[in-house]
């Protein structure tokens, strides 16, 4: 039995299969680490989706702008996480295209 | 023979000493040239129209019974939709100006380009961009084009031909991923380009730098925000100095005599103060530096554990004033706090502070202390309470330039007249690169009247009074000049460049630029002319994020413009 387990160790250090390896976590590394970049244009329809789809979105989004929170924080929050995370890569564009739909950010 | 050889050698260093006064006089501008900036009116070299910041020029060509005959003489278009905060700088016949991603330099009397250099920066950049895509200016040194990049980094160019002469990229933690940006202009001092950072929306750790202006090599970085364990650091608690804010954004003066370079230190992040209790050093500070090796020299905080984003980068100006009828040589800080700071330039003592626009976060400065005395609104606002503050976030005044004039002895300075209502939830933790502005705190505009949200005040700067307040519908976010012919020259968000009285107040003259006004106004000779040159082009804070009904319907459009008198 260990004897058949041999060719199996080996391909699994062979120089190929290393290198394989490096470069699949090198590119793991680099994808979580670089900022994904801004599409403004997906950013424009999650927006929109809030403001004039959902009722009770729109209603909740009001609500808290007017209390004083900030438009681009209270957008996000209103959404799932990874398009919360679309918004925050696009923060200055979000910023500029609420501003347009009548919220602007505070800052 | 002797003799001979001696004539010669003479003559050809005559002949070499003409040569390189000829040269340096076309295309090296020297730290001696920078130093006598407000003197020769031919050009304009440093940032503020001279090291002391005061943005005063002694031309008088241009005058009260003449100002209605000033008419644009040429105008450019930076292709660019962009705010135009640039500070443009002129020598030589030409004007040399930025926009966030472009350099150019322009023939002064004619308008025609004679180089653009565009930079590149990577899209995530404007992530970490809180307040306007915009820049500053460059700086110019020996034959150099000097400028910060909003991507941190610093580049110089062959002020002939725009060619890249070096870039070098401010070292970590400076990047976008941590929250750094660079939107300012370089002051340089000796050889030494110093440069700002801002980032206090984005839990940076806030810092001044120096390079060689002739290789581009860091010298050095004095953090504006202590780390644990430095001196300072007891004034912040555990680590939260790390994402402190205290940025440098906004471009300092110097004095030459005192060889001090006096820069305004922004707010604290979060602007949420609840997780950040003492007095949050060197955050809204004025500091005086020592330009060649960083060393902090004296500091002055104005407002301690700032809830407010009460941001003190305005340029503290140099000036001598009388003080207890004794000439004195001063620094002068119209805040956004709402208080003009008169502080002996030598070693920062206090020595007047007075409010120049609405405030109720404090009813005055304990003079022996130089703290504020707090009002419950200020302390309501630290302990979570929900309060109706005056100024708002913006301010009564901002990043705008405000100028001094030795002659009539008052700050011409565009102010806001705008409150707020204010409340500080529990905070939430933070890292570098993490939003720490707006969304930290709850905040909805409060105005006394929608019509007049802002004014043009000429303030005594000992006593904070006005000589006269001209009010305007939207505060201008322009920069002021004034000249030795008591002209105020500044810009209009609408569009508008107006000349008003020095003395009055009133309106003399006034064009409207294609855009919106947030830019520079500067003013120079040549062949026994005076011009004035400003940038027009709408874009930053306040037009980005004010809502202001005002002006929803200016249009973007970045353009450089020259006035003279009509001659027929």
């Amino acid at each position: 039995m260990p004897l058949n387990f041999i060719p199996v160790i080996r391909q699994a250090f062979s120089f190929w299969s290393i290198l394989f390896k490096a470069l699949a976590l090198f590119f793991i590394f680099i994808s979580t680490n670089v900022m994904a970049e801004c599409s403004l244009k997906d950013v424009k329809v999650l927006i929109d989706e809030v403001l004039d789809q959902d009722k009770q979105k729109a209603i909740e989004f009001m609500k808290q702008v007017k209390s004083g929170y900030d438009s681009l924080d209270v957008i996000g929050k209103l959404m799932s996480e990874s398009n919360r995370a679309k918004i925050d890569e696009c923060r200055f564009q979000a910023a500029e295209y609420l501003t347009k739909r009548g919220h602007p950010p505070a800052h | 023979m002797k003799t001979i050889f001696r004539a010669r050698a003479l003559s050809m260093s005559i002949t070499l000493t003409l040569f390189s006064i000829f040269n340096s006089g076309a295309y090296a501008q020297t730290s001696n040239d920078l130093i006598n900036d407000q003197k020769t009116t031919s050009d304009v070299l440093v940032y503020g129209m001279g090291y002391n910041a005061q943005r005063y020029s002694p031309l008088a060509k241009i005058n009260k019974s003449n100002v209605k005959r000033l008419v644009p003489i040429w105008g450019y278009s930076m292709a660019d939709n962009r705010g135009s905060e640039a500070f443009p700088v002129i020598h030589n016949g030409l004007i040399y100006t930025t926009a966030h991603n472009v350099t150019v330099a322009v023939d002064a009397l004619s308008g025609k380009e004679v180089w653009r250099v565009t930079h590149e920066y990577p899209p995530e950049t404007l992530r970490v961009v809180c307040c306007g895509i915009v820049n500053r200016g460059v700086a110019i040194f020996e034959g150099k084009i000097i400028r910060m990049l909003l991507d941190n980094n610093i580049i110089a160019l062959d002020a002939k031909t725009g060619k890249e002469i070096w870039k070098t990229a401010s070292p970590p933690p400076a990047t976008i991923s941590n929250g750094y940006s660079m939107t300012g202009a370089p002051l340089i001092v000796n050889g030494v380009v110093l440069v700002g950072v801002a980032g206090a929306e984005f839990s940076a750790r806030g810092f001044l730098e120096g390079y060689d202006a002739n290789t581009g090599k860091h010298l050095w970085r004095t953090y504006m925000v202590p780390a644990p364990g430095e001196p300072g650091s007891e004034t912040w608690p555990g680590d939260s100095s790390l994402t402190g804010g205290g940025t440098t954004w906004v471009t300092g003066s110097y004095d030459p005599e005192l060889d001090l370079v006096y820069w305004g230190i922004s707010n604290p992040a979060p602007w949420n103060p609840r997780g950040r209790k003492g007095d949050n050093l060197y955050t809204n500070s004025v500091v005086a530096i020592r330009p060649k090796t960083g060393e902090r020299v004296w500091h002055y905080q104005t407002t301690p554990q700032d809830p407010f984003d009460y941001d003190a980068v305005q340029t503290p100006l140099v000036a001598m004033i009388k003080v207890n009828g004794q000439s004195r040589k001063v620094v002068i800080q119209a805040n956004r706090n709402g208080f003009i700071y008169v502080l002996d330039a030598r070693d920062g003592k206090l020595l007047a502070a007075n409010t120049f626009g609405r405030v109720n976060w404090a009813d005055g400065v304990d003079m022996t202390t130089g703290r504020p005395n707090v009002t419950d609104v200020f302390r309501g606002a630290l302990e979570g309470k929900l309060v109706t503050v005056w100024p708002s976030v913006s301010g009564v005044t901002n990043w705008q330039h405000y100028s001094y004039s030795p002659k009539t002895e008052l700050l011409y300075v565009n102010t806001l007249h705008i409150g707020m209502t204010y409340q500080a939830d529990e905070p939430t933790p933070l890292k570098p690169g993490s939003p720490s502005g707006p969304p930290s705190v709850k905040r909805t505009t409060v105005l006394d009247d929608p019509n007049v949200r802002g004014f043009l005040k000429a303030v005594d700067p000992m006593t904070g009074k006005s000589k006269w307040e001209a009010p305007f519908k939207s505060p201008n976010y322009s920069s002021t000049l004034v000249t030795g012919s008591n002209l105020v020259f500044t810009g209009v968000m609408t569009g508008e460049f107006q000349a008003l009285d020095a003395d009055t107040g009133k309106v003399l003259w006034s064009f409207k630029t294609p855009s919106g006004i947030i830019g520079q106004p500067v003013t120079w000779e040549k062949n026994g002319k005076q011009y004035l040159t400003i940038m027009s082009g709408i874009g930053g804070v306040y037009a980005l994020r004010a809502g202001d009904p005002n002006l929803a319907n200016v249009p973007a459009g970045a353009s450089l413009w020259t006035f003279g008198l009509f001659d027929k």
